[in-house]
């Protein structure tokens, strides 16, 4: 029987973790992500897994650990944080060259300096290059939903690429809230054994893993990432459909909410998604015609569909978790790049927010739509790239 | 009830303020309701001011903001009593709930409260009465039963807190805790 229950977000993806049933975990845990790992020794203490908890003595230590251990041919995964993230950057590289489907929970948190342990999302999209598939929730339900479906994701044979499951720090993270578990044997069924394709184990078929790669070959296998990383656009579909039969709950690359008819438009990642939907219910009551599109898929970046969503939309705002510092955020850079072509092409300009756990609250959400309502009336676009509650702003 | 039904705690580090806002939050979903609860994390000092919040609602939660116009402020700690925030964003009718020895009447005027129901409950007597230490959660849970059983009664917080408490406490702290939330109702006084 599913089961509703009151389970905070970390808590909600150590669930998922028990009902995938990795073979290999490798544990370095770091705040906001600690429960994640803390939940997970327990179900291993207890005996609810059979899984390999492999206590690492770093983050870079922690993917090594799971590189090998997938290459080995075990399903693996970790969880991490911002500076562990950050520590694992080298060996994420790694894992996607080596095409290696580790899961990760990424639970997003600001990186140092200054020391900050809050959300923000500079930790996943300065990975968002290293080939990873990148997953992002709004809520505990739909962050334990992803991880269901990233193995199946991940391990496709058309796919084999690693994959975040990216989740707020702290705002989904820590939070309890009402969410459905369902149940392990239909979970199980749902996943699937893992296969895998190559085994440092099987003997009798040596292969080698990391050989160097130089102009002969490595601008192929970088291409073969790229080929992969299209698949795994129609397999994220395809999984999330297959999702949505089996518990009811459907998912796409990006979710539409409110925007056929919406005239004024902000484009988002993760848990402000429920702030803006709220505003958005209220203004719609008032008249105006403001919609969300809020982005699931992050790598691979699903750019035609985006400009198909958008098509109907006079401004778009969009909000960016994160900073390139000497450039524009980087959920920015790739709706302008959606939009490039689009033939008329809406206003389009950039906010920056919540950095280091900074509140975004209604008020300012409805203050942010009364500024597109201006420059939408004005026809022009005072400053195309700001940052929101910022003091000196 | 009105689409979200919020509740703000405050508390000190290591009093357990966190825990309290979200063992009621599992209470009130094990009655039917959706619900959230969260802490307003800063550093995780023992002592330092600490924050959580709960929203109950009949319908899904989207919101994630902390709660700026509660319905109930629970107030753990009453050394906390004078400094900032406590009543900020409270409107003629937000419920309080303080852990206090002191009388209702008092603890209103503590307060600078004029039209807010005050129900005062001595939860550490309580505590120290049952677990020979300073864990004011569960009576503070009953207290809020007391002052809002629109929200949950005090048999269905006694009958959820059972199950919650059992998952992680041993069987004669669970009867205790349950102990504490009956004496926690029975001991409220109001202004």
């Amino acid at each position: 029987m599913p089961e509703t229950r009151a389970i905070t977000g970390n808590g909600a993806i150590a669930e998922a973790m028990r009902q995938i049933a990795p073979d290999v975990v490798a544990a370095f845990p770091i705040t906001p992500s600690t429960q994640i790992i803390e939940d997970f020794a327990g179900f291993v203490a207890d005996g609810k897994v059979d899984t390999e908890l492999i206590t690492v003595e770093s983050e870079h230590s922690a993917m090594s650990a799971c590189i090998g251990a997938s290459a080995a041919g075990g399903r693996v995964m970790t969880a991490t944080s911002a500076n562990g993230l950050a520590l694992m950057w080298e060996m994420l590289y790694v894992a996607a060259g080596m095409r290696q489907p580790i899961l990760v929970a990424v639970v997003n948190r600001a990186l140092s300096a200054p020391i900050n342990i809050h959300c923000d999302h500079g930790d996943s999209m300065g990975a968002r290059d290293a080939g990873w598939i990148q997953i992002y929730a709004e809520n505990n339900q739909q962050a334990y939903d992803n991880m269901i479906m990233a193995p199946a994701i991940a391990g496709h044979a058309d796919v084999r690429l690693p994959l975040m499951v990216c989740l707020d720090g702290f705002i989904i993270s820590h939070s309890i809230e009402t969410m459905q578990l369902e149940e392990d044997r239909q979970v199980q069924a749902f996943i699937g054994e893992h296969k895998a394709f190559h085994s440092l184990l099987d003997t009798a078929n040596p292969s080698s893993w990391g050989a160097l790669d130089l102009h002969d070959y490595y601008i192929e296998h970088k291409k073969a990432q790229q080929v992969a990383m299209a698949n795994a656009k129609p397999v994220i579909e395809e999984v999330s459909e297959r999702f949505g039969k089996e518990f009811g709950r459907r998912y796409e690359l990006f979710e539409s909410y409110r925007l056929d008819d919406a005239e004024r438009v902000v484009v988002a990642i993760n848990s402000v998604a429920g702030e803006l939907k709220e505003v958005i219910d209220e203004l719609r009551d008032e008249g105006e015609k403001v919609g969300l599109l809020k982005i699931r898929v992050f790598r691979p970046f699903p750019y035609a569909e985006i400009a198909a969503a958008l098509k109907n939309s006079k401004i778009v705002t969009v909000l960016d978790r994160s900073t390139s510092m000497g450039a524009y955020g980087p959920l920015f850079v790739e709706i302008c790049s959606s939009l490039y072509d689009a033939n008329p092409r809406p206003m389009l300009y950039s906010r920056t927010f919540g950095l280091g756990g900074r509140e975004l609250l209604l008020d300012d959400i409805r203050d942010l739509f009364e500024e597109s309502k201006r420059y939408l009336n004005e026809g022009k676009i005072e400053k195309t790239s700001d940052f929101l509650n910022v003091r000196g702003g | 009830m009105s689409k979200y039904f919020e509740v703000r705690w405050h508390g000190r580090g290591g009093q357990g303020t966190v825990t309290g806002a979200k063992s009621l939050a599992e209470a009130v979903q094990g009655t039917g309701k959706c619900v959230s609860a969260f802490p307003d994390y800063g550093p995780e000092r023992r002592g330092a001011p600490v924050r959580a919040f709960d929203r109950f609602s009949d319908s899904r939660i989207r919101i994630h903001t902390p709660v700026l116009s509660p319905d109930v402020v629970m107030i753990v700690d009453t050394t906390l009593i004078g400094g900032k925030g406590l009543v900020e964003g409270a409107g003629e009718s937000t419920i309080f709930v303080v852990n206090t020895e002191r009388n209702a009447a008092e603890t209103k005027e503590l307060l600078s409260l004029t039209t807010q129901p005050v129900y005062t409950v001595p939860a550490n007597s309580i505590s120290y009465r049952l677990f020979k230490r300073e864990i004011p959660n569960s009576a503070m849970m009953g207290a809020f039963a007391r002052a809002c059983p629109e929200v949950i009664s005090l048999e269905a917080l006694v009958a959820e807190a059972e199950k919650i408490f059992a998952h992680i406490l041993a069987a004669d702290l669970v009867g205790k805790n349950i102990e504490a939330i009956k004496c926690g109702y029975d001991e409220v006084q109001t202004a």
